[in-house]
C-alpha cells in the first residue's frame, strides 16, 4: 500500500515536472512572456462579497484555485514547432484529452488530470499561425466555471470551454 | 512591454512632477471656484490638503520598503513620493481613470521610488536580494510577470489593520517600487496583470 502510494506520488511529481521542465527552459527567454500567479492571490476572493449568484459562483471556484501559469510568444514563426515540441512533454497517460480545437488559424487542445474524482489541473496549449501559448491551472477546477474564470481574468482560449459543462459533467 | 514601459515612463515622470502636483492641483481647484469665496475657499483648501499630505507622511511604512528608501534616497537619480489614497483617487479621477480609482477606494496612501539599476550594482544590491528582504518581511508573492526582459511582481503582506502591497518592477534600466497600504479590490490586481503581459496581442 505504502509503495503503490509511493509509486502514484511520483508519477504525479513527474507528471508536473514535464510541464513545469516546459515553462523552466523558457523562462529566461525573453521572446516569451511569463505570468504565474499564486495561491495567495486567489484566496482574496474567498471573503470577497457580490451580490449576484452567478458571480458569487465564480468567486467560490476561482478560491478553491492554488495556480495559474501562461506561457506565451507573439509574432512568431516558430509556434506550430513549439505546439509540438509542448505536446510532446505532457504525459499522456496522466492527463486525459478534453478538446481538441483545429481550424485555419490555429491548434487547440485541453487536457485535465484527476485526483481523488476531482479535476486537479487543466492544461490548455495552443499553437496559431503566429502565436503560441501553454497555460496550466491547478487546484480544485470545476468545468463549469472555467469560461467564466476565463472571461474574469482575461485569459484568452477558456471561453472554449464554455459548453463543456455537457460532455464532462 | 509597451504598456510596461509607458506605465514606467509616466510612473517616473510623475515622481519628477511630484513636487508640482499640488500646485497643478490648486490650480485646477481654482478654475471651478466662483470669485467672491475664491480667497476664503483658497484657504481652507490650503488647510485641507496640507492635512491630507502631512497625513500621509505620517502613515507606517514597511520595514522593508523603508530599508530600501533608506538606502537610496540620497542618490542623484533616485526619485521618491508619497501621496495619500485620497489625493491619488482626486487625481486619478481627473484623469477619468475611473476604473483604477474604483479599485484603491480602500488604499490610505500610495509610495514610490524609482531607482537606476548601476545603483543597486554600486552599492553591491540586487533586486533578488530585494525581493528576499520583502519574503523576510512577512510579504507573499501574488503574482509574477515576465515580459520581454521586463520582471513584475506583485507582494501583499497582510496586517491586523490594514494590508500592504508592494509592486517591484525591474527593468533593463531602472528598478521602480509602488507600495500600497490599504485593500486593492484582487479582481484589479488579476486584470491588471494579464494586461500588463498580453497587452501588446
Amino acid at each position: 500500500m505504502v509503495v503503490m502510494v509511493m509509486v502514484m506520488m511520483t508519477a504525479g511529481v513527474k507528471a508536473q515536472d514535464a510541464i513545469s521542465k516546459f515553462f523552466s527552459k523558457y523562462q529566461n527567454d525573453e521572446t516569451f512572456s511569463q505570468v504565474t500567479i499564486s495561491s495567495k492571490m486567489f484566496n482574496l476572493f474567498t471573503n470577497m462579497e457580490v451580490e449576484d449568484k452567478d458571480d458569487q459562483e465564480v468567486m467560490n471556484a476561482i478560491s478553491k484555485l492554488k495556480g495559474l501559469r501562461i506561457l506565451t510568444k507573439e509574432d512568431t514563426r516558430d509556434s506550430r514547432a513549439l505546439y509540438k515540441e509542448a505536446m510532446g512533454m505532457i504525459p499522456i497517460k496522466e492527463y486525459e484529452e478534453l478538446m481538441t480545437i483545429r481550424d485555419k488559424d490555429k491548434d487547440m487542445k485541453f487536457f485535465i488530470k484527476e485526483t481523488g474524482g476531482k479535476i486537479s489541473e487543466l492544461v490548455m496549449v495552443m499553437g496559431g499561425n503566429e502565436e503560441f501559448m501553454v497555460m496550466s491551472l491547478f487546484g480544485e477546477i470545476d468545468l463549469k466555471q472555467v469560461s467564466k474564470i476565463g472571461k474574469k481574468m482575461n485569459v484568452d482560449g477558456l471561453e472554449n470551454l464554455e459548453n463543456v459543462k455537457d460532455k464532462k459533467n | 512591454m509597451l504598456r510596461i514601459r509607458r506605465i514606467k515612463q509616466a510612473v517616473c515622470k510623475k515622481a519628477i512632477d511630484n513636487k508640482y502636483l499640488s500646485i497643478v492641483f490648486f490650480a485646477n481647484c481654482q478654475l471651478f471656484l466662483p470669485k467672491a469665496k475664491k480667497s476664503m475657499k483658497r484657504v481652507s483648501l490650503i488647510l485641507s490638503l496640507s492635512a491630507v499630505l502631512i497625513s500621509s507622511s505620517l502613515f507606517g511604512q514597511s520595514n522593508s520598503y523603508q530599508a530600501l528608501k533608506n538606502n537610496f534616497n540620497d542618490r542623484p537619480d533616485v526619485h521618491s513620493f508619497n501621496v495619500s489614497g485620497f489625493f491619488c483617487r482626486m487625481v486619478l479621477g481627473m484623469a477619468g481613470e475611473w476604473e483604477f480609482k474604483e479599485a484603491i477606494k480602500d488604499v490610505q496612501n500610495i509610495r514610490l521610488i524609482t531607482i537606476p539599476t548601476k545603483e543597486f550594482k554600486a552599492q553591491g544590491l540586487s533586486v533578488d536580494g530585494f525581493r528576499k528582504v520583502l519574503l523576510r518581511d512577512s510579504f507573499e508573492e501574488l503574482a509574477t510577470i515576465r515580459d520581454h526582459g521586463d520582471d513584475v511582481i506583485f507582494f501583499m503582506q497582510s496586517t491586523n489593520k490594514k494590508n500592504r502591497y508592494i509592486v517591484l518592477i525591474e527593468g533593463p534600466d531602472e528598478v521602480v517600487v509602488i507600495e500600497m497600504k490599504g485593500t486593492v479590490d484582487p479582481n484589479f490586481l488579476v486584470n491588471m496583470e494579464n494586461e500588463l503581459a498580453f497587452q501588446n496581442r
